[in-house]
């Protein structure tokens, strides 16, 4: 690997923002926090995303960036695409860059997909001429077929994303920018294009990859980088760098789970706003020596409702999916009362591991659809041991085998 | 194979290299501009004519028949108007264009990395577009009333409408950081063009509003950036207006000084956008 030549070499690089907190009105409770800051009109704060990161990258590696939210990912990622400029430090980069830091920057949606082919060729650093080499190529891929010339803006939002994907992934650069753009269209797109990735990458492209989705990063990378609030703390191999990111994110476990400020999909008319979620097992937060994990719900009713159900969609610290636990109805709710309830998950089928949960509170309509109350995802994370007494003799590869054990096989005969 | 280096301060050589490079983008920023504004309308470029033409009718209404002003000699004070708002349009949407680009496009320059002044160049050539709409109108409404204009001087015409645009181009450039933090810039440029119409010979005559001033007030009227340069632009159309060189020569002055300070400015803006918007 180090005897190809460096194409990214980041020197000390930093970037400083400044915060400006406008005086708010102050609730009892920020007073208590923050009592110097009470006076001032304004102040500001100055916050460093990045400190002092160097690496070099070589030609034709595959770098995944992680690192929790806030870590410095994404700035660093505007750095090397050159939208915004280091505080200090020095990058220098040889070859052509392209970045899809989005996707469909710079279609316009009165445009039809011909015209904004053209357009996000341009934007994304193409010439005419390329496009039109690749224009065929990327009609193709995108599979919108008969729509090419009927504006974007009456595209489903399925079309729009693969066509933006489509013209993105034809850019012929040395040194290729990806962040979160794999996180698009539904599951067959996204696996295409997850393809489509690998593919360029394997053409001895060098690319750099931020994503939350560690099977991504595994499928696509040789090497990660993991970011903690601006620094560089892990950088070597794929599977050390995933093992040591969820590391991390276990040791920040917690008890409380407020949700009222969780973001919910705009899909969902909330009827009954989950407030929180607190987990009572007490020491160990799932099994070790409880089999469940248990957990109380409080949510409140904005309607009369019939029949309220819970479910909850649990997932692994990579964000595979594990599996799905329902609930039958758990009452019959009046119009703005408040509930609070106490569940308990058998978590003895799972892995240990860290999990998180997404929860939905729903209603099921004789057809078998649900009509969605309230719907956090990550609601909450936990963590699951193993089980005291269990066989020891196996050490579990998630990746390989899933999160879920099954029943055990039995000799019959 | 291509080297680039990325550095606080902006010292970023390659910078005019680029814009050389993206220069295709250019082109499609403005075609995207036609289109869009043109697509879904009913009469298509019809509308670049009608505000205008709209304009045309009320101002001369007003100075001319109301206030019963001079032209420019024979022109039709209709036809005089008319050769004014062209150049005032195209100089007050290309200094509008500028000076709000960094709003207009922020989703775009949030995203992806092209020279900056990428945006504001093509937006700028799109207004081309209108104008060129606008003076076959201008000829139309001369045939109308059967008034020819000089037609030797008309090959000064492409350079003043260069030059009307780029000093609006220039001055945008140059306010265009200040829209950055805060927008209150946005709300009064509009303002400051709906006053600067009335202080630059656009729906009169240069001539006969200077011959009814002090020496003083005369020589503070042409300061006026815009004034010379759109006189001039008149004259390429208007036989009997008299072509104005102090005037003129201030104008280019004005587009001197703001085209060199407007770059620098932002320059300066287009390195920190990113991070304040």
């Amino acid at each position: 690997m180090t005897d190809r030549p460096v194409v990214i070499k980041a020197e000390g690089i930093g970037k400083r923002y400044v915060i400006r907190h406008k005086r708010e009105r102050l609730s009892n409770s920020k007073f208590k926090e923050r009592p110097a800051n009470v006076f001032k009109r304004e102040s500001r704060e100055d916050f460093f995303a990045l400190k002092d990161v160097s690496f070099e990258i070589h030609r034709g590696e595959r770098v995944g960036i992680i690192g929790k939210n806030g870590a410095g990912k994404s700035t660093l990622l505007k750095l090397l695409s050159r939208i915004t400029e280091p505080t200090y430090g020095r990058i220098e980069l040889t070859g052509k860059v392209s970045s899809m830091l989005e996707v469909g920057t710079g279609f316009s949606p009165e445009l039809t997909g011909r015209e904004n082919i053209y357009l996000n060729g341009a934007v994304l650093g193409m010439s005419k001429k390329e496009v039109d080499e690749k224009f065929e190529k990327i009609v193709e891929f995108s599979e919108i077929g008969r729509f090419l010339d009927t504006p974007v803006k009456r595209y489903s939002s399925g079309m729009y994303v693969r066509l933006a994907f489509s013209v993105a992934s034809h850019l012929e650069p040395d040194i290729l920018i990806i962040d979160e753009v794999l996180a698009v269209g539904d599951q067959k797109f996204r696996q295409k294009s997850l393809d489509r990735m690998k593919e360029i990458a394997s053409n001895g492209k060098t690319v750099l990859c931020v994503s939350h989705q560690m099977n991504v990063i595994r499928d696509l990378c040789d090497r990660v980088i993991v970011l903690r609030e601006g620094r560089i703390v892990f950088d070597g191999g794929t599977e050390e760098g995933i093992k040591f990111y969820t590391e991390e994110i276990k040791s920040c476990g917690q008890e409380f789970f407020d949700l009222r400020e969780s973001k919910r999909p705009h899909f969902v008319k909330v009827r009954t706003p989950a407030e929180s979620i607190s987990i009572l097992n007490e020491n160990e937060r799932a099994a070790g020596t409880d089999k469940s994990l248990k957990f109380t719900l409080r949510w409140k009713a904005l309607d009369d409702l019939q029949k309220v159900k819970l479910r909850l969609v649990v997932r692994f610290a990579d964000e595979t999916n594990a599996g799905i636990a329902l609930s039958d109805a758990i009452c019959d709710a009046e119009k703005n009362k408040t509930y609070e309830h106490t569940f308990s998950f058998d978590t003895s089928n799972l892995f240990p591991g860290d999990y998180s949960a997404a929860i939905t509170l729903y209603q099921s309509d004789s057809q078998g659809g649900s009509d969605y109350l309230d719907h956090v995802d990550k609601a909450l994370t936990f963590t699951v041991y193993e089980l005291q007494g269990r066989d020891k003799s196996v050490i579990y590869n998630h990746q390989f085998w899933g999160h879920v054990r099954l029943a055990d096989l039995v000799v019959t005969e | 194979m291509q080297k680039t280096v990325i550095e606080p301060g902006g010292k970023n050589m390659q910078y005019w290299r680029d814009i050389w490079r993206y220069r295709g983008l250019a082109a499609n920023l403005a075609r995207r501009d036609i289109i869009v504004r043109y697509k879904q309308t009913l009469i298509g470029p019809g509308w670049a004519v009608i505000n205008p033409l709209v304009q045309m009718v009320i101002m001369s209404f007003i100075f001319g028949t109301v206030a019963k002003l001079p032209s420019d000699g024979n022109a039709p004070y209709q036809v005089m108007v008319y050769t004014g708002l062209i150049a005032w349009n195209l100089f007050a949407r290309g200094l509008t264009v500028a000076s709000s680009t960094f709003i207009s496009n922020a989703d775009l320059l949030k995203k992806v990395y092209f020279p900056r002044l990428i945006a504001p160049l093509g937006q700028s050539a799109a207004l081309l577009a209108d104008c060129l709409i606008s003076l076959i109108i201008l000829f139309v409404l001369m045939g109308f009333y059967r008034f020819a204009p000089p037609w030797q001087r008309l090959i000064f015409l492409p350079l003043l409408i260069f030059l009307t645009l780029l000093l609006g181009f220039s001055a945008g450039l140059f306010l265009a950081p200040s829209n950055i933090r805060n927008r209150d810039l946005n709300q009064i440029i509009p303002f400051l063009l709906q006053v600067g119409q009335y202080v630059t010979p656009v729906v009169y005559s240069f001539a006969y509003v200077t011959s009814t001033m002090s020496r003083k007030a005369a020589l503070l009227y042409i300061l006026n950036p815009a004034a010379g340069v759109i006189n001039a632009f008149k004259w390429c159309l208007l036989p009997e207006n008299s072509f104005h060189l102090p005037s003129f020569l201030i104008s280019l002055i004005w587009i001197s000084l703001l085209l060199p300070l407007g770059i620098l400015r932002f320059r300066k803006g287009e390195r920190t956008f990113a991070d304040l918007v």
